[in-house]
Protein backbone atom coordinates (compact mmCIF):
# COMPACT_ATOMS: atom_id res chain seq x y z
CA UNK A 1 0.00 0.00 0.00
CA UNK A 2 2.69 2.37 1.18
CA UNK A 3 4.67 1.47 -2.24
CA UNK A 4 1.68 2.25 -4.13
CA UNK A 5 0.88 5.44 -2.57
CA UNK A 6 4.48 6.64 -3.58
CA UNK A 7 4.55 5.53 -6.85
CA UNK A 8 1.40 7.27 -7.58
CA UNK A 9 2.62 10.60 -5.40
CA UNK A 10 6.32 10.21 -7.72
CA UNK A 11 3.72 10.13 -10.84
CA UNK A 12 1.62 13.02 -10.18
CA UNK A 13 4.67 15.10 -9.18
CA UNK A 14 6.49 14.10 -12.65
CA UNK A 15 3.04 14.76 -14.72
CA UNK A 16 2.73 18.04 -12.70
CA UNK A 17 6.49 18.69 -13.68
CA UNK A 18 6.12 18.65 -17.02
CA UNK A 19 2.93 20.60 -17.37
CA UNK A 20 4.86 23.51 -15.16
CA UNK A 21 8.20 23.18 -17.31
CA UNK A 22 5.43 23.40 -20.85
CA UNK A 23 4.13 26.28 -19.52
CA UNK A 24 7.60 28.06 -18.91
CA UNK A 25 8.48 27.09 -22.49
CA UNK A 26 5.11 28.62 -23.78
CA UNK A 27 5.45 31.96 -21.45
CA UNK A 28 9.15 32.64 -22.62
CA UNK A 29 7.92 32.17 -26.39
CA UNK A 30 4.74 34.82 -25.35
CA UNK A 31 7.49 36.90 -23.91
CA UNK A 32 9.99 36.68 -26.87
CA UNK A 33 6.95 37.40 -28.83
CA UNK A 34 4.90 40.43 -27.37
CA UNK A 35 9.08 42.04 -26.85
CA UNK A 36 9.34 42.00 -30.68
CA UNK A 37 6.14 42.89 -31.59
CA UNK A 38 6.40 46.15 -29.11
CA UNK A 39 9.66 46.73 -30.75
CA UNK A 40 8.30 46.63 -34.19
CA UNK A 41 5.93 49.08 -33.22
CA UNK A 42 8.05 51.41 -32.00
CA UNK A 43 10.03 51.44 -35.02
CA UNK A 44 6.91 51.98 -37.22
CA UNK A 45 6.19 55.24 -34.72
CA UNK A 46 10.11 56.00 -34.21
CA UNK A 47 9.66 56.94 -30.40
CA UNK A 48 7.27 54.89 -28.99
CA UNK A 49 4.30 55.64 -26.09
CA UNK A 50 4.06 59.19 -26.67
CA UNK A 51 1.15 60.79 -27.93
CA UNK A 52 2.99 62.79 -30.83
CA UNK A 53 4.36 59.42 -31.75
CA UNK A 54 0.98 57.47 -31.52
CA UNK A 55 -0.30 60.75 -33.74
CA UNK A 56 2.30 59.65 -36.53
CA UNK A 57 0.49 56.30 -37.29
CA UNK A 58 -2.33 58.55 -38.31
CA UNK A 59 -6.10 57.08 -38.32
CA UNK A 60 -5.31 53.59 -37.21
CA UNK A 61 -3.02 55.71 -33.80
CA UNK A 62 -5.97 54.27 -31.15
CA UNK A 63 -5.58 50.61 -32.75
CA UNK A 64 -1.32 51.15 -32.77
CA UNK A 65 -1.49 52.21 -29.19
CA UNK A 66 -3.89 49.82 -27.55
CA UNK A 67 -1.99 46.88 -29.30
CA UNK A 68 1.15 48.30 -27.97
CA UNK A 69 -0.38 48.73 -24.34
CA UNK A 70 -2.23 45.11 -24.58
CA UNK A 71 1.25 43.93 -25.56
CA UNK A 72 2.92 45.05 -22.70
CA UNK A 73 0.09 44.02 -20.41
CA UNK A 74 0.35 40.64 -21.32
CA UNK A 75 4.23 40.63 -20.83
CA UNK A 76 3.30 41.95 -17.02
CA UNK A 77 0.71 39.17 -16.87
CA UNK A 78 3.61 36.29 -17.66
CA UNK A 79 6.16 38.03 -15.77
CA UNK A 80 3.52 37.33 -12.92
CA UNK A 81 3.62 33.99 -13.72
CA UNK A 82 7.69 33.36 -14.06
CA UNK A 83 7.58 34.71 -10.88
CA UNK A 84 6.41 30.97 -9.64
CA UNK A 85 8.28 28.71 -11.70
CA UNK A 86 8.08 25.85 -9.59
CA UNK A 87 3.90 26.04 -9.24
CA UNK A 88 0.86 25.54 -11.22
CA UNK A 89 -0.47 28.85 -11.82
CA UNK A 90 -3.19 30.22 -10.71
CA UNK A 91 -6.69 30.74 -12.45
CA UNK A 92 -6.53 34.21 -11.64
CA UNK A 93 -3.02 34.50 -13.36
CA UNK A 94 -3.90 32.66 -16.44
CA UNK A 95 -7.16 34.50 -16.83
CA UNK A 96 -5.44 38.22 -16.66
CA UNK A 97 -2.64 36.46 -19.03
CA UNK A 98 -5.65 35.13 -21.17
CA UNK A 99 -7.56 38.69 -21.09
CA UNK A 100 -4.27 40.92 -22.24
CA UNK A 101 -3.57 38.53 -25.19
CA UNK A 102 -7.25 38.65 -26.05
CA UNK A 103 -7.44 42.33 -26.32
CA UNK A 104 -3.96 41.94 -28.36
CA UNK A 105 -5.45 39.37 -30.83
CA UNK A 106 -8.65 41.80 -30.99
CA UNK A 107 -6.47 45.31 -31.60
CA UNK A 108 -4.41 43.21 -34.28
CA UNK A 109 -8.30 42.39 -36.38
CA UNK A 110 -9.26 45.82 -35.84
CA UNK A 111 -5.65 47.49 -37.42
CA UNK A 112 -6.49 44.33 -40.43
CA UNK A 113 -9.73 45.22 -41.13
CA UNK A 114 -10.72 49.11 -40.36
CA UNK A 115 -9.00 49.45 -43.76
CA UNK A 116 -10.66 49.43 -47.28
CA UNK A 117 -9.33 48.33 -50.37
CA UNK A 118 -8.41 52.07 -51.34
CA UNK A 119 -6.29 53.37 -48.11
CA UNK A 120 -3.94 50.06 -48.16
CA UNK A 121 -2.97 48.26 -45.81
CA UNK A 122 -2.51 49.29 -42.34
CA UNK A 123 -0.14 46.35 -40.99
CA UNK A 124 3.34 46.68 -42.63
CA UNK A 125 3.82 43.18 -44.95
CA UNK A 126 7.24 43.10 -42.79
CA UNK A 127 4.72 43.23 -39.33
CA UNK A 128 2.34 40.71 -41.12
CA UNK A 129 4.87 38.11 -41.80
CA UNK A 130 6.25 38.80 -37.85
CA UNK A 131 2.65 38.33 -36.74
CA UNK A 132 1.93 35.11 -38.78
CA UNK A 133 5.42 33.49 -37.19
CA UNK A 134 4.81 34.79 -34.00
CA UNK A 135 1.30 32.87 -34.04
CA UNK A 136 2.80 29.66 -35.70
CA UNK A 137 5.18 29.21 -33.09
CA UNK A 138 3.07 30.15 -29.99
CA UNK A 139 0.58 27.47 -31.09
CA UNK A 140 2.87 25.03 -30.80
CA UNK A 141 4.06 25.20 -27.74
CA UNK A 142 0.43 25.67 -26.74
CA UNK A 143 -0.56 22.66 -28.07
CA UNK A 144 2.31 21.26 -26.36
CA UNK A 145 1.26 22.71 -22.65
CA UNK A 146 -2.59 21.48 -23.80
CA UNK A 147 -1.08 17.73 -24.22
CA UNK A 148 0.68 17.82 -20.66
CA UNK A 149 -2.21 19.59 -19.15
CA UNK A 150 -4.79 16.83 -20.58
CA UNK A 151 -2.72 13.80 -19.26
CA UNK A 152 -1.37 15.29 -15.66
CA UNK A 153 -5.85 16.61 -15.23
CA UNK A 154 -6.46 12.71 -16.41
CA UNK A 155 -4.42 11.21 -13.69
CA UNK A 156 -5.56 13.55 -11.17
CA UNK A 157 -9.13 12.58 -12.10
CA UNK A 158 -8.25 8.84 -11.85
CA UNK A 159 -9.29 6.12 -9.13
CA UNK A 160 -7.77 5.46 -7.17
CA UNK A 161 -5.29 8.27 -7.62
CA UNK A 162 -7.19 10.51 -7.04
CA UNK A 163 -7.02 9.59 -3.27
CA UNK A 164 -3.49 10.85 -3.53
CA UNK A 165 -4.27 13.81 -5.49
CA UNK A 166 -6.74 14.58 -2.85
CA UNK A 167 -4.45 13.90 0.19
CA UNK A 168 -1.54 15.77 -1.11
CA UNK A 169 -3.45 18.82 -2.76
CA UNK A 170 -2.56 18.29 -6.45
CA UNK A 171 -4.67 20.93 -8.15
CA UNK A 172 -6.64 20.45 -11.57
CA UNK A 173 -3.81 22.39 -14.53
CA UNK A 174 -6.14 25.13 -16.41
CA UNK A 175 -6.08 24.32 -19.92
CA UNK A 176 -5.53 27.00 -22.19
CA UNK B 1 26.76 15.58 24.80
CA UNK B 2 23.03 16.02 23.76
CA UNK B 3 23.68 19.66 23.01
CA UNK B 4 26.72 18.68 20.77
CA UNK B 5 24.59 16.48 19.17
CA UNK B 6 21.36 18.82 18.51
CA UNK B 7 23.78 21.84 17.32
CA UNK B 8 25.29 19.17 14.64
CA UNK B 9 21.50 17.97 13.74
CA UNK B 10 20.61 21.58 13.66
CA UNK B 11 23.81 22.78 11.54
CA UNK B 12 23.02 20.15 9.10
CA UNK B 13 19.37 20.66 8.62
CA UNK B 14 20.36 24.27 7.73
CA UNK B 15 23.50 23.05 5.64
CA UNK B 16 20.50 20.76 3.50
CA UNK B 17 18.35 23.52 3.65
CA UNK B 18 20.81 25.75 2.19
CA UNK B 19 21.98 23.00 -0.54
CA UNK B 20 18.16 22.48 -1.49
CA UNK B 21 17.63 25.94 -2.23
CA UNK B 22 20.81 26.62 -4.24
CA UNK B 23 19.65 23.34 -6.23
CA UNK B 24 15.98 24.64 -6.81
CA UNK B 25 17.30 27.97 -7.86
CA UNK B 26 20.16 26.09 -10.51
CA UNK B 27 17.22 23.70 -11.58
CA UNK B 28 14.87 27.15 -12.57
CA UNK B 29 17.72 28.77 -14.29
CA UNK B 30 18.62 25.69 -16.18
CA UNK B 31 14.83 25.29 -17.29
CA UNK B 32 14.67 29.16 -18.23
CA UNK B 33 17.51 28.80 -20.50
CA UNK B 34 15.86 26.08 -22.33
CA UNK B 35 12.66 27.79 -22.57
CA UNK B 36 14.47 30.51 -24.14
CA UNK B 37 16.13 28.08 -26.45
CA UNK B 38 12.65 26.19 -27.38
CA UNK B 39 11.90 29.55 -28.84
CA UNK B 40 14.14 28.55 -31.71
CA UNK B 41 12.77 25.40 -32.13
CA UNK B 42 10.32 25.64 -34.93
CA UNK B 43 13.09 26.37 -37.59
CA UNK B 44 16.10 25.41 -36.36
CA UNK B 45 14.96 22.31 -34.83
CA UNK B 46 14.59 20.35 -31.19
CA UNK B 47 18.02 21.52 -29.83
CA UNK B 48 18.88 23.67 -32.29
CA UNK B 49 19.54 20.57 -35.11
CA UNK B 50 17.88 21.47 -37.81
CA UNK B 51 16.47 18.88 -40.42
CA UNK B 52 18.70 17.54 -42.67
CA UNK B 53 18.05 19.64 -45.97
CA UNK B 54 16.48 22.33 -44.25
CA UNK B 55 17.61 25.87 -45.60
CA UNK B 56 17.84 26.56 -41.57
CA UNK B 57 21.23 26.77 -40.54
CA UNK B 58 21.55 24.63 -37.35
CA UNK B 59 22.47 25.85 -34.07
CA UNK B 60 23.61 23.23 -32.23
CA UNK B 61 27.55 23.72 -31.79
CA UNK B 62 27.84 26.72 -33.42
CA UNK B 63 30.81 29.03 -31.18
CA UNK B 64 28.61 31.19 -28.68
CA UNK B 65 31.02 34.45 -29.83
CA UNK B 66 29.37 33.83 -33.35
CA UNK B 67 25.76 33.20 -32.57
CA UNK B 68 25.98 36.29 -30.40
CA UNK B 69 27.54 38.36 -33.16
CA UNK B 70 24.70 37.35 -35.64
CA UNK B 71 22.00 37.54 -33.09
CA UNK B 72 23.18 41.54 -32.38
CA UNK B 73 24.07 41.77 -35.63
CA UNK B 74 20.45 41.26 -36.76
CA UNK B 75 18.89 43.35 -33.90
CA UNK B 76 20.71 46.30 -34.51
CA UNK B 77 19.92 45.77 -38.04
CA UNK B 78 23.13 45.27 -39.72
CA UNK B 79 22.79 41.97 -40.71
CA UNK B 80 19.34 41.71 -43.45
CA UNK B 81 17.22 39.11 -42.95
CA UNK B 82 13.94 37.92 -43.91
CA UNK B 83 12.69 37.31 -40.02
CA UNK B 84 15.53 37.37 -38.13
CA UNK B 85 16.23 40.97 -37.68
CA UNK B 86 12.22 41.03 -35.98
CA UNK B 87 12.60 38.04 -33.99
CA UNK B 88 15.78 39.01 -32.89
CA UNK B 89 14.77 41.69 -30.73
CA UNK B 90 12.16 40.04 -28.69
CA UNK B 91 15.26 38.42 -26.75
CA UNK B 92 17.46 41.10 -24.48
CA UNK B 93 21.16 41.24 -24.68
CA UNK B 94 22.06 38.42 -21.66
CA UNK B 95 19.35 35.98 -23.23
CA UNK B 96 21.09 36.28 -26.47
CA UNK B 97 24.21 35.18 -24.35
CA UNK B 98 21.79 32.72 -22.71
CA UNK B 99 20.32 31.09 -25.60
CA UNK B 100 24.47 31.25 -27.53
CA UNK B 101 25.57 29.61 -24.95
CA UNK B 102 22.91 26.53 -24.86
CA UNK B 103 23.63 26.34 -28.14
CA UNK B 104 27.37 26.07 -27.95
CA UNK B 105 26.83 23.46 -25.38
CA UNK B 106 25.15 21.21 -27.64
CA UNK B 107 26.24 18.30 -29.88
CA UNK B 108 26.35 19.05 -33.97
Amino acid sequence: MVFWVLGAYNRLVGLRSQVVQALQVLATQWQANAQGLRSEIANLSRAPESDSAWASLGDDAASWRLLAQAAKQFQACLAALAAKPHALPTRDNLSSASAAHEVMQSAWQRLKNTHDDLAGEAVPQSLELLWQHQQQQALDKLQHYNGHASAYNHAVQQFPALLVAWIFGFKMAQLL
Amino acid sequence: MKKILSGCLAASALAASGLVTAQTSDAASVLQVRALAATCANCHGTNGKATDGSAVVSLAGLPKDYTVAQMLAFKNGTRQATIMHQLSKGYSDAQIEQIASYFAAQKK
